[in-house]
C-alpha cells in the first residue's frame, strides 16, 4: 500500500499538470485576496472576507480536484496499465487506498498553495496605498487555518471521493464532467434558497461546499461580528460539513469495498445481435465519377453532416444540454419573480432568464467542440485516411465550423423550444415569438458563432487541446477583465463579444437598440471570420511534422483565391470597426468609473466654494417640452421665476447640467429678457457662470428662460433611457440647476482623490441655513407649475397637474397641464401609448379624485389592484392627516430599465416590471402592486406636502412615513395577520443589510444612506409603536406634525427630531422607552420561549404554564455591544392552536389567548388558563420586534 | 506509370526516413518489403499526399503529386496502417459520403455501389452500425472498403491484412489482385507470402532506401545453391554467427536451426536447402546491415 502511495506521490510531483495545478491555486487566491476591497467598516483581511476569498476557490478547484482525484484509476485504463497492473501481487483494497490517499495528499498540497496565496495577496495589498479599498487588520492565523481545514480539506475530500468513485465504476469522463456539474447545481439551488425565507433552512443541508452554510449562519451578524468572529465551528455550519464529510466517506468506503478490478477491465461493450441477411449484388461495374464545383459542394455539406452528427450523438454534448436544459428552468422558475411574488412568464423574462443559464452552458459546449473538431479526428487517426480522399481544404477546414454552426443553432433552438415549454406549462400562451426569434438570433446567435470562430481559430493554431482552451478563456475572461482593469475602459470593441446594452421591455420591444448591436455583432463576426481565413491556411492536413514545413504549406496555400475573401473581410472589418468606434467613441463618449471619479474630484476642488452660495430660487415654472420618440430629441424650454431668498445680492448665474443623456445644449439663456453669454464655462463637469445684467437684490424678482435641447446620436455604449421610441421618461433634470453639490460620498474614493472625509452626509440638525433647504432640490421651496407637452400623434405625453387642454397640431399631440397645489421644483414627463383606466375616489368633503392608470395594452391584468392601492392610501391620508389638494391621481407605466415607482405630485412612474408583469392569484404572495402603490401614494403626503429638511435622518420623514402608511392601509385591508407577511421580510432584509451599511449603521434618527433603515427598521419601529401606543395617537401627533410643517409654511423644513418629539409627546411615560430604543438606539431583542406545558383541567379547559426567556441589548453603530438592558420591556406573548386557513387559503395563526405583558429581562413564567386546548407558546409571536433569531418565539407545548 | 525520384525526409530527431528513393512502378502488384522503422509507411503517406519530402519529386501518369495533391487523390485508394474512424457515424453513411467525395454524384448508382462494395468485404449486414462499435478486424474491413471506392488507379495498401482472419485475407488478397489489372499497386508489408503470393514486382526497403528491385521469383532465384542449413545446439548461435552470413535461426519440431548464406559449401552438417523470397529478403537485410560494419 505504502508503495502505491508513495508511487502516486512521485509520479505526481513530476508531472508538470501538478506544478501547473499548485501554481493556479495559489495565484487565483493571490489575485483574489489583492484585489478583496471593502466599502464598510469591514477590514479587508476580515474572517469573512478571508473566508470570502477561499471558499469560492473550492469551487473553482473542482475542475483541479477533478484533475487529480478523478483520473488515478482511469489512468491505468487510459494507458493501458491496468493489464499488467492488477496482475502484480497487489490487493485491491490496498491499490485503492494508495492511489487515494496518494492523490489527497497532491490535492492537499494545493490547498496549502491556496491559503499561502491568499496570505500572500492581501500581504501585497496592505502595501499597496489604495484608500478606496478600507482597511486591513493584522494577521490572524487561524482566520486561514479554519477554512483551510473546514473548506479546502474536507471539499476535497468529499468532491474527491465522489470523483474517484465515479470513476472507478463508471470508467468515463462524462460521468466526471456530470458530477461536477450535480455538485455545482446543488450549491446553486442552495444560493437561491437563501432568498427565500420559507425554504432557506434546507441551505445548510444542500450546499456541497460549506460557504453557503456559512452565508446562512453569518446571515444576520453586524460589522464588528464579520470583523471578529472566526468561522464558527458549531451549528448549521457544522452539521454541514458534517454532513457532507459523511457523504464523501460514504463514496469512498464504497469505492474501497466495492471495487473489483476484473469488473473495472471489462470493456462496456454490448454483444448486438448480427443481423442475418443475404445481400444480393447489384453487380454494378463502371461508375461515373465527377468532380466538378457541384460535387465539391455536396461533399462539404456531406461531411459537415458527418462533422456534426459526431458532435450532437456524443454523450457529453447530449448530458451537458440536458443540465442545461434543467437548469434553465430551474432558474427561471426560481428567478423569475419580485418579492418572493412570482412575475408572469412573459416572453421577455423568460428569453433573458432561460438564455442566462443556458447560454453559459452553450458557451461551454462550444468551446469544448470547436477543441473536439480540430483534434478529434486526429486524435482518432481518422485523418490518416480522411486527408487523402479527394475533398478540397476548403470543405475539410469549412465542414467543422458549418458542423459547429449547427450545433449553435441547436442550443439557440432549444433555447426558445425550452422557453415556450416553460409559457405552456405555467399556463401562459401569450407567446412573443417575434421576440423569442429576434432576441435569440439578433442577440445570442451572433455571439456563439464568435465563440466558434475563435475557440476553432486558437485550436488550429496552437493544435494542442488544453492549451487553446486555456488561451480561449484567457481571451474570453482575461481580456475583458485586463481592458476593465488596466485600461479602464468599458469599450465593447475590446470585450470579446462585447455588443451596446439593451433591456427588453412590453412597452419598447428591442427600442432603438438593435442597431447598435448589429453593427457591433458584425464587427466581432468580421473579426473572428478574419481569423478563420488566416485558420485555413494553417489547417493540417496529413501528417506535417516541422514549424518549417506547416509554414512551406501555409505560403504554397497562399494564393489569390485563398487571400482574397481574406482581404475582402479584412476590408470590411476595418470600414465596420471605424464606423462603429466613430460612433462609440466620436460622436458619443465612453467614461469609465474611474475616470469620472476624477471627474468629479477635480470639479470639487474647482467649485466646493460655491456651497451654500446664494443663488436665485424658483417660484413658478411654466414649462414647454416637445418629445421626438423616433428622433429620440427632446426640446425644452423653460419659463422660470425666480427670486433672490437670501441676505445678500446675487451678481452670477451658476447653471450645473444635470440631465444623464450627453448631448444636451444649452440653447438659449434669458434674464428678464436679455440673452446671457456664459462668462466662464466647464465642458467637461458641465458648469456654466453667467454674470447678471444686474445684481438680483434680496427678495427681487426676475423672469428667467432657458431652453435646451437633448438630442441622441448614432449608436452609444448606454442604454439613453430618457427618450425612448415607446416609453421616455425624465425628470427636471432636462433643466440644468442653479447650483454645485458634490457627488462624491464614498470615503475611501474621497481619500484617494485627496478630498477630506465626510463622517455626515447633511449639515446637522441645528444647522439653521440647511433647515431653509428641502432634501430634493435647492432651487426652490413650493412654486406654481404648468407644463405644455407635445409628442408623437400616436403617444400620450403627461406631466404633474391637472388636464387643462389636449389638442393636435402638425401632426403631433399636445398636451397642457396646470398644478392645482404647490410642489417643489420636482417634477417628470413621460411619453408613450398607453392605454388608460380610469376610477375615482371621493374625498370626505365631496371632492372627487380621479385615478387614472396609463399601461401598456399588454398589461391589464393586476389594475384593479393599483388602483385599490391609490384608493385606499387616498383615503388613509385624507381621513387621517390632510385632505388630498389635487384632482388626478395618475400611475404611468414606464419600460423596464429599472424596476421602481417614484412619487411626484399627481404622477407616479411605475416601472413596467413592478407590479404590471407580476402573478398575484396566490393570495399568500405578497402583493407589492398594492403596497408599492400605497406607499407611493402616502408620499404626495410625505414629501409632498411635508418636505424634509437638508439634514442628517430627515429623510425618515419622507420614506418612514410613507412606509407606515402603506403599513397602516395594509393592516386595515388584510388585517394583522396578514401584514405578517411584510413584516417577515422587513425585518429579514433589515437584519441582512446590517453588514452593508456603507458608512456606520446608523439609528433611525441619524439615517443618512440606508434603504434598509429607513424602510425596513422605519416601518418595524412605527409599527410596534403604533401597536404599543395606539394608531389614533400616533396619527395624531402626525396630523400635528404635518400641519405644523405643510407647505413650506413656517419658513423651516422639519427634521428627524421634529418628527421624533411629535411622536415622543404622544407615548405614555411608561412607553416612552420605546419611541427612545425605535429612533435613537440600536436595540436587538433575544426572546425566546425556554419551557411550555399544558394540562386539562377537571372543568375541560387547559392550564398552561410556560417561561419566556427575554433580553434586549443595545448596539454601537459598528455593531458592537454596549449593554444589556435591565428595565422591563412591554411585550406580547399568547397561547395559540393550529394554525387556520383564511377564505384565500392563507394560513394564519390562532391565537387563544394574546397579550401584552411587561417583562423581566431574563426569565418570566405564566400559567395561563384557556378554553382549548394550545400547541404552540410564545413570546413576540408575530415577530414585531427586532430580534435576530425569530425562530424560536414560538415553541410547541407538551402535554403533563 | 508511378515514377518516384531522388525522394528525400529526415524527421526533426534526426530519424533519415527516406534516403534518396527512386523508383518506377507499372501496373500491376507492387510489393514492398521491409522491417518495421524501415520508412515504408513514410514512404506510403508521402505518395499519399499526406506527408512533404525534403526533396525529390514523385509523378504519377503526369500528375506531380506535391504541386498537385488533389489531383491525385481522385485516383487514389489509400489504406493505412493504423487509421480511426468517426465513431458515431454508421459504416454505410460514411461509404456513401465517401463515394460522393471521390465524385459518384448519382445517387442511385452510389447507393448500389456502397451496398455492393459493404458486401465484397463483408460488412453488408453491419451496414447500420456506427463504425465506434465496430471490431479491428471489421474495422479493417472498412478500411479496404474506402481504399477501393471509386476504381482507384494508385493503390496503396500498408499492412493490410493485419488483424483479418485468414479467410478474410483470402477475399482481401483476390479482390486486391482483381484490381491490380487496371491500376499500379502498392502493397506495403513485412509478411513475405504476401508478396510471393501476389505480386510480380517488388523491392526490399529499409533504413529508407530501396535495397533491391525486381520480380520476387527473380531475386529469390539470386540465391539458388548458396543457402545452407544446419541444426545447432543454441548456444553455439553466437560462435556461427561469427564465422558465417546467417540469415535466420528458428525452430522447428523442437529442434533449433540456422540458415545460411555461402557461395560455397560451408561445411559438414550444412545442407543445402530449397530457397524461397524469405531467405532473399534476410539476406539484403544482413548484407545492409554488414555493409555497415
Amino acid at each position: 500500500m505504502i508503495e502505491i502511495f508513495l508511487f502516486e506521490l512521485r509520479y505526481r510531483l513530476k508531472r508538470p499538470a501538478t506544478w501547473i495545478y499548485v501554481t493556479l491555486g495559489f495565484a487565483i487566491a493571490a489575485v483574489m485576496a489583492v484585489f478583496e476591497k471593502s466599502v464598510t467598516a469591514q477590514f479587508i483581511n476580515s474572517p469573512n472576507n478571508i473566508i470570502g476569498v477561499i471558499g469560492p476557490i473550492s469551487i473553482i478547484c473542482i475542475f483541479f480536484y477533478a484533475a487529480i482525484m478523478g483520473v488515478p484509476i482511469f489512468r491505468d485504463k487510459d494507458h493501458k496499465t491496468a493489464q499488467t497492473y492488477f496482475t502484480f501481487p497487489i490487493t485491491q483494497k490496498s491499490y485503492v487506498l494508495g492511489r487515494f490517499l496518494g492523490s489527497y495528499t497532491i490535492v492537499t498540497l494545493l490547498n496549502i498553495f491556496i491559503v499561502i496565496g491568499a496570505i500572500t495577496g492581501f500581504g501585497i495589498g496592505i502595501f499597496l496605498d489604495r484608500a478606496d479599498y478600507g482597511t486591513y487588520t493584522s494577521f490572524n492565523l487561524s482566520s486561514y487555518l479554519l477554512p483551510f481545514i473546514f473548506l479546502l480539506q474536507i471539499n476535497a475530500l468529499t468532491i474527491g471521493a465522489l470523483f474517484f468513485c465515479l470513476m472507478a465504476f463508471f470508467k468515463k469522463m462524462p460521468i466526471i464532467y456530470l458530477g461536477g456539474i450535480c455538485l455545482f447545481l446543488l450549491y446553486s439551488i442552495s444560493g437561491d434558497l437563501m432568498s427565500s425565507l420559507d425554504n432557506q433552512w434546507l441551505t445548510p443541508y444542500l450546499d456541497p461546499f460549506g460557504n453557503r452554510a456559512f452565508s446562512f449562519v453569518k446571515k444576520y451578524w453586524s460589522i464588528n461580528e464579520l470583523n471578529s468572529n472566526q468561522l464558527p465551528i458549531s451549528g448549521s455550519f457544522l452539521l454541514n460539513r458534517i454532513l457532507w464529510l459523511l457523504i464523501g466517506l460514504i463514496f469512498f468506503l464504497i469505492t474501497f469495498f466495492r471495487f473489483d478490478y476484473k469488473k473495472f477491465l471489462l470493456s462496456g461493450k454490448k454483444t448486438t445481435s448480427i443481423p442475418t441477411e443475404q445481400y444480393t449484388p447489384s453487380k454494378v461495374t463502371a461508375v461515373l465519377q465527377v468532380f466538378s464545383k457541384k460535387t465539391e459542394w455536396n461533399n462539404l455539406l456531406s461531411l459537415s453532416k458527418i462533422e456534426f452528427l459526431s458532435i450532437f450523438k456524443s454523450p457529453v454534448f447530449i448530458i451537458m444540454l440536458i443540465i442545461g436544459v434543467l437548469f434553465s428552468i430551474f432558474s427561471i422558475y426560481n428567478l423569475n419573480e419580485t418579492y418572493g411574488t412570482p412575475n408572469l412568464p412573459l416572453t421577455r423574462y423568460v428569453v433573458m432568464y432561460i438564455n442566462g443559464v443556458i447560454s453559459f452552458f452553450s458557451t461551454v459546449i462550444l468551446v469544448i467542440y470547436s477543441g473536439e473538431a480540430v483534434h478529434s479526428t486526429r486524435k482518432n487517426k481518422t485523418f490518416v485516411f480522411y486527408d487523402a480522399l479527394p475533398i478540397s481544404n476548403s470543405s475539410l477546414y469549412f465542414s467543422k465550423i458549418i458542423a459547429l454552426l449547427g450545433i449553435s443553432l441547436v442550443l439557440v433552438v432549444s433555447n426558445i423550444v425550452i422557453g415556450i415549454l416553460f409559457q405552456s406549462i405555467n399556463g401562459y400562451f401569450e407567446y412573443d415569438l417575434g421576440m423569442y426569434f429576434t432576441y435569440n438570433f439578433a442577440l445570442v446567435f451572433p455571439g456563439f458563432i464568435m465563440t466558434i470562430l475563435l475557440s476553432f481559430f486558437v485550436h488550429v493554431l496552437v493544435n494542442n487541446k488544453f492549451l487553446g482552451h486555456f488561451v480561449v478563456i484567457l481571451i474570453y475572461f482575461g481580456v475583458p477583465l485586463l481592458v476593465t482593469f488596466a485600461f479602464k475602459s468599458s469599450n465593447p470593441m475590446y470585450m470579446f463579444t462585447g455588443t451596446t446594452p439593451i433591456f427588453l421591455s412590453d412597452l419598447n420591444g428591442f427600442g432603438h437598440y438593435l442597431t447598435g448591436i448589429s453593427w457591433l455583432n458584425l464587427y466581432w463576426i468580421l473579426c473572428t471570420a478574419i481569423l478563420m481565413f488566416i485558420g485555413k491556411l494553417f489547417w493540417i492536413r496529413g501528417f506535417f511534422t516541422t514549424a518549417k514545413e506547416r509554414f512551406t504549406i501555409v505560403k504554397q496555400r497562399v494564393t489569390t483565391k485563398t487571400i482574397l475573401p481574406l482581404v475582402l473581410t479584412s476590408i470590411a472589418f476595418i470600414a465596420v470597426a471605424g464606423y462603429s468606434y466613430y460612433n462609440l467613441k466620436v460622436i458619443n463618449t465612453i467614461v469609465g468609473g474611474s475616470h469620472s471619479e476624477k471627474i468629479a474630484a477635480a470639479a470639487e476642488k474647482k467649485y466646493a466654494k460655491y456651497m451654500g452660495q446664494p443663488h436665485p430660487q424658483v417660484t413658478d415654472l411654466k414649462t414647454y417640452i416637445d418629445i421626438f420618440p423616433k428622433e429620440r430629441t427632446i426640446k425644452a424650454k423653460g419659463d422660470f421665476k425666480i427670486i433672490n431668498n437670501y441676505d445678500t445680492a446675487i451678481d452670477t448665474l451658476l447653471l450645473e447640467v444635470q440631465y444623464p443623456g450627453e448631448h444636451i445644449s444649452l440653447q438659449a439663456i434669458r434674464y428678464n429678457g436679455t440673452v446671457l453669454t456664459p462668462v466662464v464655462t466647464d465642458s467637461v463637469y458641465r458648469m456654466y457662470f453667467y454674470k447678471l445684467p444686474d445684481a438680483m437684490q434680496p427678495n427681487e424678482q426676475a423672469d428667467l428662460t432657458i431652453e435646451v435641447l437633448a438630442e441622441t446620436k448614432g449608436f452609444a455604449n448606454s442604454m439613453e433611457t430618457q427618450v425612448l421610441h415607446n416609453g421616455s421618461f425624465f425628470n427636471n433634470n432636462i433643466f440644468p440647476r442653479f447650483y454645485y453639490e458634490r457627488s462624491l460620498v464614498d470615503n475611501g474614493v474621497r481619500v484617494k482623490h485627496g478630498l477630506e472625509k465626510l463622517n455626515y452626509l447633511f449639515p446637522p440638525r441645528t444647522d439653521s441655513t440647511a433647515l431653509r433647504k428641502n432634501l430634493f432640490n435647492e432651487d426652490a421651496n413650493y412654486i406654481n407649475f404648468e407644463a405644455v407637452l407635445s409628442t408623437a400623434n400616436d403617444q400620450t405625453a403627461i406631466a404633474p397637474g391637472k388636464l387643462i387642454k389636449e389638442w393636435q397640431e402638425n401632426d403631433r399631440a399636445y398636451y397642457h397641464y396646470k398644478l392645482e397645489s404647490q410642489s417643489d421644483l420636482f417634477f417628470n414627463v413621460v411619453s408613450a401609448r398607453y392605454d388608460v383606466k380610469k376610477s375615482s375616489w371621493t374625498a370626505p368633503s365631496g371632492k372627487k379624485v380621479t385615478i387614472e392608470i396609463y399601461h401598456s395594452a399588454k398589461h391589464k391584468r393586476n389594475l384593479e389592484h393599483f388602483i385599490k392601492g391609490a384608493q385606499v392610501a387616498l383615503d388613509y391620508c385624507s381621513k387621517n392627516f390632510y385632505e388630498y389638494p389635487n384632482s388626478v391621481l395618475r400611475i404611468v407605466e414606464f419600460p423596464a430599465h429599472a424596476t421602481f415607482a417614484q412619487s411626484f405630485v399627481t404622477t407616479i412612474p411605475y416601472s413596467e416590471n413592478f407590479g404590471f408583469a407580476a402573478n398575484f392569484d396566490k393570495a399568500a404572495d405578497f402583493n407589492y402592486a398594492f403596497r408599492v402603490t400605497a406607499h407611493e401614494v402616502a408620499h404626495q403626503w410625505w414629501a409632498h406636502i411635508v418636505t424634509p429638511s437638508k439634514t442628517t435622518g430627515a429623510n425618515i420623514i419622507s420614506e418612514t412615513l410613507a412606509e407606515y402608511s402603506s403599513l397602516m392601509t395594509m393592516k386595515h385591508e388584510y388585517g394583522e395577520n396578514g401584514i405578517k407577511s411584510f413584516l417577515k421580510y422587513s425585518l429579514d432584509d433589515y437584519l441582512r443589510s446590517r453588514a452593508f451599511s456603507f458608512k456606520p449603521e446608523r439609528s433611525l434618527i441619524n439615517v443618512e444612506v440606508g434603504p434598509h433603515i429607513w424602510y425596513r427598521k422605519g416601518s418595524m419601529v412605527m409599527y410596534e409603536l403604533q401597536d404599543i401606543i395606539g394608531e389614533d395617537k400616533i396619527n395624531k401627533a402626525l396630523r400635528g406634525f404635518l400641519n405644523e410643517y405643510k407647505n413650506y409654511e413656517k419658513g423651516v423644513y422639519p427634521t428627524s427630531e421634529n418628527l421624533y418629539d411629535a411622536i415622543y409627546k404622544v407615548a405614555p411615560d411608561s412607553l416612552k422607552y420605546a419611541v427612545e430604543d425605535g429612533f435613537k438606539k440600536i436595540v436587538l431583542y433575544e426572546n425566546r420561549v425556554t419551557a411550555a406545558t399544558t394540562k386539562e383541567l377537571d372543568n375541560g379547559s387547559y392550564e398552561t404554564t410556560f417561561t419566556v426567556d427575554s433580553k434586549k441589548i443595545y448596539y454601537d453603530d459598528t455593531g458592537k455591544e454596549e449593554r444589556t438592558d435591565d428595565t422591563t420591556n412591554y411585550i406580547e406573548i399568547g397561547l395559540f392552536g393550529k394554525d387556520i386557513t383564511d377564505a384565500q387559503e392563507v394560513p394564519l395563526k390562532n391565537p387563544y389567548y394574546l397579550e401584552r405583558k411587561w417583562l423581566q429581562p431574563g426569565e418570566n413564567t405564566f400559567t395561563i388558563i384557556t378554553d382549548k386546548k394550545p400547541i404552540k407558546a410564545g413570546i413576540d409571536p408575530y415577530n414585531k420586534l427586532i430580534d435576530r433569531n425569530s425562530g424560536d418565539n414560538l415553541k410547541p407545548i407538551e402535554e403533563e | 506509370m508511378l515514377t518516384i525520384q531522388n525522394l528525400n525526409k529526415t524527421y526533426p530527431n534526426g530519424t533519415q526516413a527516406l534516403n534518396n528513393v527512386s523508383l518506377t512502378l507499372e501496373k500491376g502488384m507492387f510489393g514492398l518489403l521491409g522491417p518495421n522503422g524501415a520508412g515504408k509507411s513514410t514512404l506510403m503517406r508521402t505518395i499519399a499526399t499526406l506527408q512533404l519530402a525534403d526533396s525529390g519529386t514523385i509523378d504519377f501518369d503526369g500528375i506531380d503529386v506535391f504541386k498537385q495533391p488533389q489531383e491525385l487523390r481522385k485516383i487514389l485508394g489509400y489504406l493505412p496502417q493504423d487509421f480511426g474512424v468517426y465513431p458515431k457515424v454508421s459504416a454505410e453513411m460514411m461509404l456513401t459520403h465517401i463515394a460522393k467525395v471521390k465524385g459518384i454524384t448519382n445517387s442511385k448508382e452510389r447507393k448500389n455501389y456502397v451496398a455492393d462494395l459493404l458486401n465484397k468485404v463483408n460488412l453488408y449486414k453491419f451496414r447500420n452500425r456506427n463504425l465506434g462499435d465496430f471490431s479491428g478486424g471489421m474495422r479493417q474491413r472498412f478500411g479496404i472498403a474506402q481504399a477501393l471506392l471509386g476504381n482507384p488507379k494508385l493503390i496503396i495498401v500498408d499492412e493490410p491484412t493485419a488483424g483479418l482472419d485468414p479467410l478474410e485475407r483470402n477475399r482481401f488478397h483476390n479482390l486486391l489482385s482483381e484490381l491490380g489489372e487496371n491500376a499500379v499497386v502498392i502493397l506495403s508489408t513485412h509478411i513475405v507470402d504476401d508478396v510471393t503470393n501476389l505480386c510480380k514486382n517488388m523491392a526490399v526497403f529499409n533504413e529508407g532506401k530501396i535495397l533491391v528491385q525486381g520480380n520476387p521469383q527473380t531475386l529469390s532465384d539470386t540465391l539458388n545453391g548458396k543457402v545452407y542449413r544446419k541444426q545447432i545446439d543454441i548456444a553455439a548461435l553466437d560462435a556461427l554467427e561469427n564465422e558465417y552470413t546467417v540469415l535466420s535461426n528458428y525452430l522447428r519440431g523442437g529442434q533449433f536451426y540456422v540458415s545460411v548464406y555461402s557461395d560455397a559449401h560451408p561445411g559438414e552438417g550444412f545442407e543445402l536447402i530449397h530457397n524461397d523470397l524469405e531467405d532473399f529478403y534476410f539476406y539484403c537485410i544482413n548484407k545492409k546491415e554488414e555493409a555497415a560494419i
